[in-house]
């Protein structure tokens, strides 16, 4: 079933191409909730929500963009919906307190200061996951999920300009995060090889 | 003079393409010369690279359960012919539900259905009644009243903690139990008529009871229903 046959088959109320266009789907929008929420009953929550609200919707889908597309923006829309709603420490632009100035000193000039190596998935995965909130958010939508300054800006209802200082901070945050688990992860390496 | 904090936040505009010529020109010349900041440049290479080998998330298995049971719910799916009829009632995401409700609505519905085709079918009693008196007769009717107002002070009694539980109930589970609650009361109101179109029929007494029964058992099912978890 392609993804065209699956959508007609939803409108038509077929069990097999809701099933169809959930498997297409379920990780994307799983791993956005999970990324962006941290926690996985309400990633549950978030996605059986984009899921419901898709199915709900998929007969005014005119296919004038890509369904994926359409899908995602949905998904992001309904977590930053829950974000507010909740208070969740507010998806805040102005989160200037904790922008990685805190970093730690640092040494150059030799080749394994470098994160090059250290940023294997599980350790870039729980980095992200103990960014602040705010710049998590930004990071999410721009390095992972791809979209554009402008587009986040939109959605979040603030300016480019913003995203952009906001996604830098993040981005340090994260550098220093990894930084910080490095030197454990040499250790281990040391014990391992001994 | 270039600030190199300033200038990183330029590095990492330069990582997207996101800078004009002239402002990465600059960058590019300062990386030449400045080992924290061309560190920094790496650093930002490697977590893009890191992010690109990021990989997605398994949903767990019940997400797509709760996903189909609530398109049922709201009857966004076409059932398919093949299923037995009480596969629509009986929700498929609750295995420790499904064994208890499914034989209890299954055996009441047959039983409603047999009543009511025993009804339709048949003009005079064939289960023989016996010919009882009035008096006889008013006082079976007089015991169902009593053990319908039995039931009903049960119902009452359970119906505020039922309530209130529903509403503190995972979703989901909570549209699982409204539904069953739904069905119940449905054949609950199925029974009574059968009681009403022949009040001699000693099955349309029993069925009723049965349902008012299993009504309670539901309700009381509710109200404990944290074990179910
Ligand atoms: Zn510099």
């Amino acid at each position: 079933m392609t993804e065209a046959q699956a959508i007609a088959g939803c409108v038509a109320g077929d069990p097999q191409a809701f099933e169809v266009l959930y498997n297409m789907h379920k990780r994307r929008v799983y791993s956005l909730c999970m990324r962006m929420v941290r926690d996985p009953a309400e990633a549950e929550d978030l996605s059986q929500e984009a899921f419901m609200q898709l199915f709900r919707k998929i007969g005014t889908f005119r296919g004038d963009s890509a369904f994926s597309t359409w899908m995602h923006r949905l998904t992001v829309n309904i977590i930053l919906m829950r974000i507010r709603k909740k208070g969740l420490d507010q998806v805040s632009l102005d989160q200037d307190r904790d922008d990685g100035q805190d970093l730690p000193p640092r040494e150059y000039g030799s080749e394994d200061i470098d994160l090059l190596g250290v940023v294997d998935r599980i350790t870039l995965e729980k980095a992200i996951a103990a960014l602040p909130r705010g710049y998590r958010t930004v990071f999410v939508l721009h390095d992972i999920e791809g979209y554009e300054h402008n587009e986040i800006a939109r959605m979040m209802g603030c300016s480019v300009g913003n995203s952009k200082s906001q996604l830098f901070k993040a981005r340090l945050k994260l550098r220093s995060l990894l930084l910080e688990k490095k030197p454990k992860l040499e250790k281990k390496q040391l014990k391992a090889s001994r | 003079m270039i600030n190199c904090p300033d200038l990183q936040e330029d590095v990492s505009l330069w990582v997207d393409g996101e800078l004009d010529l002239t402002r990465a020109e600059t960058v590019k010349r300062h990386l030449e010369c400045c080992p924290e900041c061309a560190a920094f440049n790496r650093d930002m290479n490697a977590i893009r690279q890191g992010v690109e080998r990021l990989e997605p998330i398994e949903p767990p298995d019940r997400l797509w359960k709760s996903i189909r049971f609530q398109l049922e719910a709201e009857g966004r799916i076409r059932s398919k012919p093949k299923e037995p009829f009480w596969a629509a009632i009986v929700p498929r995401n609750f295995p420790d539900l499904k064994p208890a409700w499914s034989g209890a609505i299954l055996a009441l519905f047959l039983g409603i259905g047999s009543l009511l085709v025993y009804d339709l079918t048949t003009p005079s009693p064939v289960v023989p009644v016996p010919a009882a008196s009035t008096s006889h007769q008013e006082a079976v009717l007089e015991e169902l009243r009593k053990a319908e107002a039995n039931y009903r002070a049960a119902i009452e009694a359970l119906s505020a903690s039922s309530r209130e539980k529903l509403e503190s109930l995972d979703p989901v589970l909570a549209q699982v139990f409204h539904d069953n609650l739904a069905t119940m009361d449905y054949y609950l109101n199925e029974c009574k008529q059968a009681v009403e179109n022949s009040p001699q029929n000693p099955l349309a007494h029993r069925y009723l009871l049965a349902a008012y029964q299993k009504k309670v058992e539901l309700m009381q099912t509710i109200v404990t229903s944290d074990s179910l978890l």
